[in-house]
């Protein structure tokens, strides 16, 4: 606020050089408060997508486990039947087992559905997040520079201004001396 | 900042200001708006100067503790990242002792101390080497490699039997082929079609072979039942077994995909951690920056501070000699 109040001042102050340089600071702290906050949103954007890629991580975590207890539970299904199978007093009453176990195997199988699909499907949205946060970064990056480069230009307008006012009071003291 | 007011105010009166109204006294922090002097302004410049170099080493110590803070999270992401890669590597299918290594293992601690007569160490050593196994993701990846290979060879040889024991009634087959040989080597041996010598031997082979083949039709044929119920009986053992070989092959797929989960949400931590370790080295680089360029700004700020002083004593030196000359 004390600095705005410094620049208003300078702008009307009716100097010419104070004012261009007044209104060069005042473009650059714009310029890099604009620069900064774009860097803080893409960092953010960084975040949350890398939070998104570790969520796909862990939901392909998820999809192994349920995929192989699923199938775990139909291959077993499938054993129980040829164990009752081998069990049976005539070979229709082990085809029914046999049957059986088949079909809760294949319940399972379909339930757990294509076998790889989900693990697929959660690599590519973690592989998709993971490109959206190296974007992120990257525009990050660019928002910091460009903020540092709206320093430089602050810098700059600061040394013109310091040069201005040198200047102008070496020409004063030179008037001075001569009078 | 009392320090830094009383350095201007020994050389310039403080105003006071708000006295009258309320008795409180209140010093103001800035010299009345008098026209000042030479050494007035260099004393509020100094003032200031002293200031600004005690806040760009506040700004420089402020990073350094930022940079610091920044380097202890970073760290503690690294040791997370660490300790997830040890974990994911723990749960890898190939890590720790396979099948055949376990049993081995847990047979030798047992024998060891059954032999050195340490029951209560053997039972101890027992119950480790089986926990040892039980969290071997090698133990469980042969387990279920070599059930399915059992159920499938078991579910071969199961099928082969039943289906020879269905088939038990080609014995009459046999049979026929047998009297064929018989009749055929009669029929060479009589007609002397291939040669004295040779149709001799033919003849009689064909003979030999017929009634070895008419024997083992016999007995097929008489003992048909008993075959039929042995291979029914092999065939019902090997099912039996190609079934208990699933269901271990089942329970340890399910283990298997347990460490399977669990060496891919070690991959996750790992992957969370290393990304907090970017983002920390990341924002040290930012706050490093923006120190160099407060750090330059400020050096800045003093340096036009130390010109405006020179400038300002040069005036005053130019002054003094120009009222000195008139």
């Amino acid at each position: 606020m004390q600095v705005t109040n410094i620049v208003n001042m300078l702008t009307s102050s009716g100097d010419i050089g104070a004012e261009m340089a007044a209104l060069a600071v005042q473009s650059g702290q714009e310029q890099k408060d604009v620069a900064r906050a774009s860097r803080d949103a893409d960092e953010a954007a960084e975040e949350h997508e890398e939070d998104q890629e570790v969520q796909a991580m862990r939901q392909k975590a998820d999809d192994i486990r349920s995929e192989a207890l699923l199938d775990g539970i139909g291959t077993a299904a499938e054993g129980i039947g040829m164990i009752g199978a081998g069990f049976s007093s005539t070979p229709q009453v082990g085809e029914r087992w046999q049957g059986g176990g088949k079909l809760v195997a294949a319940g399972m199988h379909i339930g757990g559905g294509d076998k790889g699909a989900h693990e697929a499907a959660d690599d590519a949205t973690a592989a998709q997040h993971a490109a959206a946060a190296d974007h992120a970064k990257s525009a990050a990056e660019d928002m910091h520079d460009a903020a540092r480069d709206a320093s430089d230009y602050v810098k700059t307008a600061v040394e013109f201004y310091r040069d201005y006012v040198s200047t102008e009071a070496e020409t004063r003291a030179a008037a001075l001396h001569r009078a | 900042m009392s320090g830094a007011v009383t350095g201007v105010g020994a050389a310039t009166p403080v105003a006071q200001t708000g006295a009258s109204a309320d008795g409180a006294g209140a010093i103001a922090l800035l010299p009345e708006g008098a026209p000042l002097s030479c050494s007035v302004l260099n004393d509020a410049m100094s003032a200031l100067y002293v200031m600004m170099s005690q806040q760009r080493q506040l700004g420089m110590q402020a990073g350094k503790n930022r940079v610091d803070e920044n380097q202890k999270l970073r760290d503690g992401a690294l040791a997370d990242e660490r300790a997830a890669l040890q974990r994911q590597q723990a749960n890898e299918a190939d890590s720790g002792r396979g099948f055949f290594g376990s049993i081995d293992h847990l047979l030798r601690d047992v024998a060891d101390d059954a032999v050195h007569l340490r029951v209560d160490r053997a039972v101890t050593a027992a119950v480790h080497d089986t926990e040892d196994a039980w969290n071997s993701p090698a133990f469980w990846n042969d387990l279920e490699k070599g059930a399915l290979a059992t159920a499938k060879v078991a579910a071969i040889v199961g099928s082969v039997a039943v289906t020879a024991a269905t088939l038990g009634a080609g014995a009459p087959g046999i049979a026929l082929a047998a009297l064929a040989l018989s009749v055929g080597g009669e029929v060479v041996s009589e007609t002397r079609v291939l040669g004295d010598g040779a149709s001799k031997w033919v003849g009689l082979g064909m003979e030999v072979a017929g009634a070895a083949l008419s024997f083992d039709g016999t007995l097929a044929t008489s003992g048909a039942s008993v075959a039929t119920r042995t291979l029914s009986t092999v065939g019902a053992v090997a099912t039996t077994t190609s079934g208990a070989a699933d269901v271990v092959a089942g329970g340890a797929h399910v283990r298997n995909g347990d460490f399977a989960a669990r060496a891919q949400e070690a991959s996750a931590d790992a992957e969370a951690a290393r990304q907090r370790s970017e983002r920390m080295d990341e924002l040290t680089k930012w706050v490093v920056d923006q120190l160099k360029d407060d750090d330059k700004s400020h050096e800045r700020a003093l340096q036009t501070l130390q010109g405006a002083m020179q400038t300002n004593n040069q005036t005053a030196v130019i002054a003094t000699s120009v009222s000195l000359k008139g």
